[in-house]
């Protein structure tokens, strides 16, 4: 059963400290979040592209021997996963 | 549960800053909490484990959690009665519904609804829980708390703009749809559920006499917080983040319903409720417990091998079931914890 305790009287000193040191806390931790989301965010809001290069651009030729033919290397067959379990639909 | 609100209402004239005492409101607390970020931790440090840590999570608290509700509409004879039809009438409704939204939208468009959903799901439980701590807390006083109803929403909300603006495509191993979200609207929701946390806070340090709900209501609201932050923002897969929440909702749900059923059957064994009056005594905690683990073990064990038997080339049974059950709970809950029937 709950203990009556009256509510509108002062709480401990180190029940409120400790309470507002975690609420502190947490909004340290959103502020760090919110910061760091901000700060990948392009100016018109999206995700900043990773630098992709044209093809052929800034591809020095060194040699203009014909490089031998390589054989397209036989990697052993990989088996599908089939074995893993599917995991069950969530539940509430 | 909206408006789960029976220590306010039973208990009018004595303030509490707990639900039911110290000892059980830090583990509804504190406890959840620590479990939840135990176990989900785990999961996002190793992938190998979350198969693992999702079968513990379901078997041995979202299954029961789902049972448990069933305590409140249909173990005894009255109360199947008066919900004769969230029992039977229900169900079929949901499950067609279901079954719709899979073959008009498919996977996608009943993962997405899941994903929505379920967190409107778990912030209205957060905020019923929030309003029962008030209501103990300052029993007799009206109207909202919106500050904290401000907390509680704000950072749901910053977490799913979150989410849209990730635009993972993926959830649950299963593609979902997600709204292109500008990352400037995100900052906003951000800044908004900061902000509310920030005043909340400083109202926390200058309690006003009367109007500011007492320690309980806070720890439970910064667990809120916390989680809230974890799942939707702090982690950065979508299903990882889902597990730590949903792991919380599950378990706190079931301690909170346990309580309110002891609450419900404080005076003791009730002749016309005998099974569910004994169960719910604070002595029999393990019967209970049991109870709900065996109902709900059962339940999805005989779901899971009906649905595969029924297995349709063109809808994926086995998810719909799944999802029927999740989406009748979900309603079930919104009437059952605001309607005064439901007690």
């Amino acid at each position: 059963m709950a203990t009556p305790v009256d509510v509108n009287a002062p709480s401990p000193r180190s029940e409120s400290r400790g309470i507002t040191t975690a609420a502190m806390l947490l909004l340290a931790a959103g502020v760090g979040l919110l910061g760091l989301e901000s700060c990948t965010q392009a100016p018109e809001g999206k995700t900043p592209a990773k630098d992709v290069k044209e093809p052929g651009k800034d591809v020095k030729v060194t040699d203009t021997k014909p490089t031998p033919e390589v054989k397209p290397e036989v990697k052993p067959e990989v088996k599908p996963t089939s074995d893993e379990p599917a995991p069950p639909p969530p539940v509430t | 549960m909206p408006a789960a609100c029976e220590p306010g209402r039973l208990d009018a004239a004595t303030p509490t800053p707990w639900l039911r005492g110290p000892l059980f409101d830090l583990s509804l607390i504190g406890g959840v909490l620590a479990l939840a970020l135990l176990l989900g931790g785990v999961a996002a440090a190793s992938p190998a484990l979350m198969l693992s840590v999702l079968y513990l999570d379901f078997w041995l608290l979202a299954y029961p959690h789902a049972a448990s509700t069933y305590t409140r509409i249909a173990f005894d004879r009255a109360s199947v009665r008066r919900h004769w039809f969230l029992l039977f009438g229900l169900p079929p409704l949901v499950f067609a519904a279901t079954a719709s939204v899979s073959w008009f939208g498919g996977v996608l468009a009943l993962n997405t609804l899941y994903f929505y959903w379920q967190t409107w799901h778990y912030t209205r439980q957060s905020h019923g829980i929030a309003r029962a701590y008030r209501r103990a807390a300052l029993p007799g006083v009206p109207g909202h708390d919106r500050l904290s109803e401000c907390v509680v929403f704000g950072f749901p909300t910053w977490g799913l703009l979150h989410r849209a603006h990730q635009q993972q495509g993926e959830f649950y191993a299963s593609p979902m749809l997600t709204i292109d979200v500008p990352g400037p609207l995100v900052t906003a929701a951000g800044i908004f559920a900061l902000g509310a946390l920030l005043l909340w806070i400083l109202r926390q340090r200058r309690p006003t006499r009367g109007s500011t709900p007492g320690t309980g209501h806070a720890l439970f609201v910064l667990s809120h917080v916390a989680i809230t932050t974890i799942s939707y923002l702090a982690i950065d897969d979508i299903t990882r983040g889902w597990l730590f929440i949903n792991i919380w909702h599950n378990a706190q749900y079931l301690l909170f319903v346990w309580a309110q059923n002891a609450r419900r059957f404080r005076g003791g064994i009730e002749p016309a409720r005998p099974f569910l009056s004994w169960l719910c005594q604070p002595g029999q905690r393990l019967h209970y417990a049991l109870v709900c683990l065996g109902l709900g073990g059962g339940f999805y064990f005989l779901l899971g091998h009906a649905a595969e038997q029924l297995a349709w080339s063109t809808l994926p049974m086995v998810l719909i079931c799944h999802q029927t059950v999740n989406f009748h709970h979900y309603i079930v809950d919104s009437v059952i914890w605001r309607s005064p029937r439901g007690r």
